[in-house]
């Protein structure tokens, strides 16, 4: 069906074509009148079969556009062309009950034996934009969720993870604000983190936690009371959020969503996203939005999780640390005793028998062996107490770590029949290794060699022992291999009198390193252990403090 | 025969009277003063200026500290250390700081010989630590000589 359609002559097959269009077309003459319209231009704008004909074309128009196209208009009949109107504009149509719809038009000059038309071929492009908005907030959200997921994966600590969702949700998200609140101990809300233009508004929300007050079940307290996510479509409308309805619309708030946040599954947090727009909460975006909770509630607990962990770590080496220290004083109060008192009486002791053996000689010579054997007795005492003294003393922290080790196997094996070596592994041929340990370090690493050291002399029955010192990665490796016994089996745990390998472990751990008790290949025993050059700080680990 | 003149310088009593009768026991040698302390040390020898310092290493103003005072004016005792600790540090320490001699508290059979070796220019290291003193010294002498070429 049409309207005009004697227009043109005979329309024949051409008349036809137009009718069958999907597109609505309209014909308009030289004087801006409606010549023609097929049925779909009826259909479409909701004109009757003839009401439109005779009218200017502008009534197809909203007003604002009108009065524009009336120019356009005779421009176009000076210079006639084909071409489509309002390019880079949203065009809109205008139906006969006033409604709009956009619309694309495209506009052919015709000329025939009975005057000159413009041809206008309209199409509805209502769905076209519908889809394409869509698309532009699937995309909008998607982007959102990257972005978000970044900032999760890149957070140092909370603190930083809530600004960033924050930003994002507004940069990103398009959200006229967005805001992290917390529950006090208090039974308070307090606020971690915002963005975008509310702060004025979230300082006048006014919130309280308790059920039975008309400010207590709003979104953020219906939302950390049951951990579910409340969505508000309609911001204005909804009954829960009465008590904040003037002030959101002062502040042009159509829509909200506010989503809890839990760590160790209980909601301690919520994040708060207000929207201009009246939001669809469909269901793609709120998995979307409940995703994004988990996501950032994955990364508290991974927070909270690792903040235990380095506060544990903390402990274990403070622990550590000071039963070392006491250790250290308590082997010092020793060694001074055994000096002060042992070894300087015997050395008195060995000093009068020295003039007793030359006063012997002179009047009783048959006595000489027995106080020659009394010397040799007190002798060696002394180097017994000497070898104490050497083992309870701090190790000098002076010298390379090497020729450190030289001397305490030295001392430790000094009239002993055990053989022993020290050697230095070269990383690269002819590349001198730097053995040069920091001063905790190097004390530490000369216990743990000593400690072996001295198993080996007492207790491997070895009749060698080998240590071999070697670069590893930034630190020092250092290898003690006997040809003894082996290992008994409470060499891993500290007994009476035999130093185990747990000692040893506890050294290396408390300077960031590592000592294992490896049987060696045939007989014997290898102590190995490593040690960083310098000494980790512990606190690098420590992440802020977490909500709840 | 001259004898050479020495200083005892130790805070155990018992030690020092010990050292003092040894060394008073050799007609080689006389004691011409004792202290008890590094300071007392210094004072004692600038006032009788012996041949022979025996030194305590481990006490108050002792070790390596009063070994350089000792020997900082000239004509300067030669310095013989005493002590318990005869790790190689020490040893070097001591050394370093003036010391001709190092001996082993509690292996002192032989003292008023090596005292007079002393006295005589000899250098008498009588400890376990000496050979590594020693190997440490001298390779701090060639990283010296290395740094010193232009």
């Amino acid at each position: 069906m049409s309207a005009g359609s004697t227009w043109f002559g005979d329309q024949g097959i051409l008349g036809d074509i137009i009718e069958a269009s999907p597109h609505s077309v309209v014909a308009v003459d030289t004087d801006g009148a409606v010549a023609f319209a097929n049925g779909q231009a009826l259909r479409t704008f909701g004109y009757g079969a003839t009401e439109l004909i005779g009218s200017p074309v502008e009534v197809l128009l909203p007003g604002h556009l009108a009065d524009r196209h009336r120019e356009h208009r005779t421009g176009f009949a000076i210079h006639p062309a084909s071409r489509p109107m309002g390019i880079g504009l949203e065009v809109l149509g205008r139906r006969h009950d006033g409604s709009t719809l956009p619309v694309e038009v495209s506009l052919t000059p015709v000329v025939t034996e009975r005057g000159s038309w413009v041809l206008c071929s309209i199409a509805d492009v209502s769905d076209r934009r519908a889809t394409e908005d869509r698309l532009a907030r699937v995309n909008r959200d998607y982007r959102t969720m990257a972005a978000l997921n970044q900032a999760i994966v890149l957070a140092q600590g909370p603190q930083e993870l809530y600004a960033e969702t924050c930003r994002i949700a507004v940069e990103e998200g398009g959200y006229l604000g967005a805001w992290v609140a917390r529950r006090t101990l208090h039974g308070s809300i307090e606020t971690l983190a915002t963005a975008g233009e509310l702060d004025d508004y979230i300082a006048q929300l006014d919130l309280s936690l308790d059920p039975s007050s008309p400010r207590g079940n709003g979104p953020t307290a219906t939302a950390l009371r049951t951990g579910q996510a409340v969505y508000s479509s309609d911001f204005i409308g909804d009954t829960t959020t009465t008590p904040w309805h003037a002030l959101a619309a002062s502040f042009g708030i159509v829509s909200s969503v506010t989503l809890p946040l839990a760590v160790a599954s209980q909601p301690v947090a919520v994040l708060c996203l207000w929207s201009a727009e009246p939001r669809l909460f469909d269901e793609h975006l709120r998995a979307q939005l409940t995703s994004l909770a988990g996501n950032v509630s994955f990364a508290l607990d991974g927070f909270a999780a690792s903040a235990r962990l380095a506060r544990l770590a903390q402990q274990r080496s403070d622990l550590l640390r000071r039963v070392v220290a006491a250790q250290e004083e308590e082997r010092a109060r020793i060694a001074a005793d055994v000096h002060d008192d042992s070894v300087q009486a015997l050395a008195a002791v060995d000093l009068r028998l020295g003039l007793l053996a030359r006063r012997v000689q002179e009047v009783a010579p048959d006595l000489v062996p027995s106080v020659v054997q009394l010397q040799e007795t007190v002798s060696s005492v002394s180097t017994g107490l000497r070898h104490l003294l050497f083992d309870l003393e701090r190790p000098d922290t002076e010298s390379d770590f090497d020729e450190a080790l030289r001397e305490a196997a030295g001392h430790l094996f000094e009239h002993s029949a055990v053989r022993w070596s020290v050697s230095v592994e070269q990383r690269e041929a002819g590349q001198e290794p730097s053995l040069r340990l920091a001063d905790g370090v190097h004390l530490q690493a000369m216990r743990i060699a000593k400690e072996a050291l001295t198993n080996v002399r007492k207790h491997a029955r070895a009749s060698s022992v080998h240590v071999v010192v070697r670069e590893v990665d930034d630190g020092v490796e250092v290898s003690v291999t006997d040809d003894g016994v082996g290992p008994g089996p409470g060499a891993l745990t500290s007994t009476p009198g035999h130093r185990g390998v747990a000692t040893m472990r506890d050294r290396a751990e408390l300077v960031g390193g590592w000592c294992r008790l490896e049987p060696a290949t045939g007989e014997g025993t290898t102590v190995r252990f490593w040690v960083p050059r310098e000494s980790p700080r512990m606190l690098s680990l420590t992440h802020g403090a977490t909500p709840g | 025969m001259i004898t050479i003149r020495v200083v005892i310088a130790d805070d155990d009593d018992d030690v020092r009277d010990a050292l003092v009768e040894v060394v008073g026991a050799d007609p080689r040698l006389v004691v011409v003063g004792t202290a008890r302390s590094g300071d007392e040390a210094v004072a004692v020898c600038a006032a009788t200026r012996p041949d022979v310092v025996l030194l305590d290493v481990r006490m108050p103003g002792g070790g390596p500290e009063a070994a350089r005072r000792l020997t900082g004016p000239r004509p300067a005792p030669a310095v013989l250390a005493i002590s318990a600790q005869t790790g190689s540090a020490s040893v070097v320490a001591m050394l370093r700081a003036g010391a001709v001699g190092y001996l082993t508290k509690g292996r002192l059979t032989d003292l008023t010989d090596l005292v007079t070796r002393v006295a005589e220019g000899h250098v008498v290291l009588a400890v376990p630590g000496a050979a590594d003193a020693l190997r440490q010294l001298l390779s701090d002498v060639r990283d010296q000589d290395r740094t010193d070429v232009p």
